[in-house]
């Protein structure tokens, strides 16, 4: 190998193991410094290639992974045979009653999981400052909704993806001081618009997309300008 | 209080294999990072590289099956990720960004070299064409070899020596046209 060809395979291939290019790498102080040269810029290069990764990507990817799933798994055959016989044998159960029934043990269930959420939310999140501008698009995103008025957005302090009931949902302190939170969680979505309180809390739910919006905040706390903000700039495809 | 647990399914645990959750785990842990990064150079766009990773462990996770040598787990997830972006291009080629913003990413955090030398490269990088800079990052970044940057671009290894020699090239070019920072480039005495 000349020095010429040498320098050629430096350019293309640096980290070459053939026989050859390291045989006249030995002998060729020149090229060994010319190939040196090569690799040190390649470090540099590399340094400048380490673009910041968005620190909760790993969790979306999971998410939507997980959505996926669910998605593709509501449309297998025997899930519908399962639907349909129960629906069978619901209808001659008495269906009306059995379905409120259900339905109430959802909300009720779905309730204080969301007031147990709020309770022990760890204080290590911070509520200071405004959420980066598309944080909360992107929360809202992985949830199969966009957020087509942007000026919601003063509104949001914080905006992330967190999990309850051992399942993805977006949760998102909003208001003044981010005493309003607001959690998206998907699953069954109830019928209409249900308002609910304890001792120290009072929230709505709400029915959107493929589950229902939680709108909660300590006792006195005006929720209702929110709730319209949120309807007129959240549209959801799923 | 009810039971929330009685009534809501766990999605993750549900009707999957262990070991092929714990593969798409590794996958994610130990691979996220250099794919996003290389999607990124791939489309120089942020809000694209992120829908590039999504979507390559969307298809990686239902084609998991089929990955069977873990040495080929690297390749073969960039080989996804490079097919989704070949896929996505034409529709959103008219989005990337102006090679001009490349230096200003927002929302950086830690560890972000900010200094006159890698916001140059990074500038020289961008200014690549994509068959020469496509190539380049999956060697420097990927620490791929010839031959597996063959498999995941879809061309010969002789035309990928090519292009990475003219990728380098260029690049030398670029940079000692910037009489600012010549000091990147070492000069070619033959
Ligand atoms: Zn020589
Ligand atoms: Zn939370």
């Amino acid at each position: 190998m000349n020095c010429l060809e040498f320098r050629r395979i430096c350019l293309s291939d640096p980290y070459t193991s053939a026989a050859d290019f390291a045989a006249h790498r030995l002998e060729c102080h020149e090229c060994t410094r010319f190939v040196d040269s090569v690799t040190a810029f390649d470090k540099k290069l590399l340094d400048a290639m380490q673009v910041p990764v968005p620190e909760d990507l790993a969790t979306r990817v999971k998410l939507r992974q997980v959505i996926g799933e669910e998605h593709a798994r509501r449309v297998r055959p025997w899930q519908w045979a399962l639907a349909a016989s129960i629906f069978v044998s619901v209808a001659l159960g008495g269906f009306l009653g059995l379905q409120v029934y259900s339905t109430n043990l959802y909300i009720a269930q779905l309730q204080a999981s969301v007031i147990d959420h709020v309770n022990n939310e760890p204080d290590f999140i911070s509520v200071q400052g405004k959420v980066p501008s598309d944080k909360f698009a992107r929360v809202m995103a992985a949830f199969g909704a966009e957020v087509v008025n942007k000026d919601i957005e003063s509104l949001i302090a914080h905006a992330y993806v967190c999990v309850m009931d051992k399942r993805p949902i977006a949760h998102i302190f909003a208001g003044n001081g981010g005493q309003v939170t607001v959690l998206y969680v998907t699953g069954k979505r109830i019928g209409a618009e249900t308002p609910f309180k304890d001792d120290s809390h009072q929230g709505v739910l709400i029915p959107a997309g493929g589950g229902n919006l939680v709108v909660i905040a300590p006792k006195g706390e005006q929720i209702e300008p929110l709730v319209t903000k949120l309807k007129q700039s959240i549209r959801w495809s799923i | 209080m009810f039971n929330g647990k009685k009534f809501t399914v766990d999605p993750v645990s549900v009707g999957m294999g262990r070991s092929k959750r714990e593969k798409f785990e590794l996958l994610l842990e130990g691979l996220m990072d250099d794919l996003y990064r290389y999607a990124y150079w791939v489309c120089r766009d942020r809000v694209q590289a992120e829908e590039l990773v999504q979507e390559t462990y969307l298809r990686a996770w239902k084609a998991i099956g089929s990955l069977r040598d873990a040495d080929s787990a690297k390749s073969w997830l960039f080989t996804i990720c490079r097919r989704e972006y070949a896929r996505q291009f034409e529709r959103k080629r008219l989005q990337m960004q102006d090679v001009e913003d490349i230096g200003e990413l927002p929302g950086a955090k830690v560890a972000f070299d900010t200094s006159t030398e890698a916001f140059v490269l990074r500038r020289a990088l961008a200014t690549l064409s994509d068959d020469y800079r496509d190539p380049l990052v999956l060697q420097v970044l990927g620490g791929f070899s010839c031959e597996e940057i063959a498999g995941v671009l879809g061309i010969s290894s002789s035309a990928v020596m090519t292009r990475l020699f003219r990728a380098r090239k260029q690049m030398r070019e670029l940079l000692t046209d910037d009489e600012s920072d010549s000091r990147c480039v070492t000069e070619v005495r033959a």
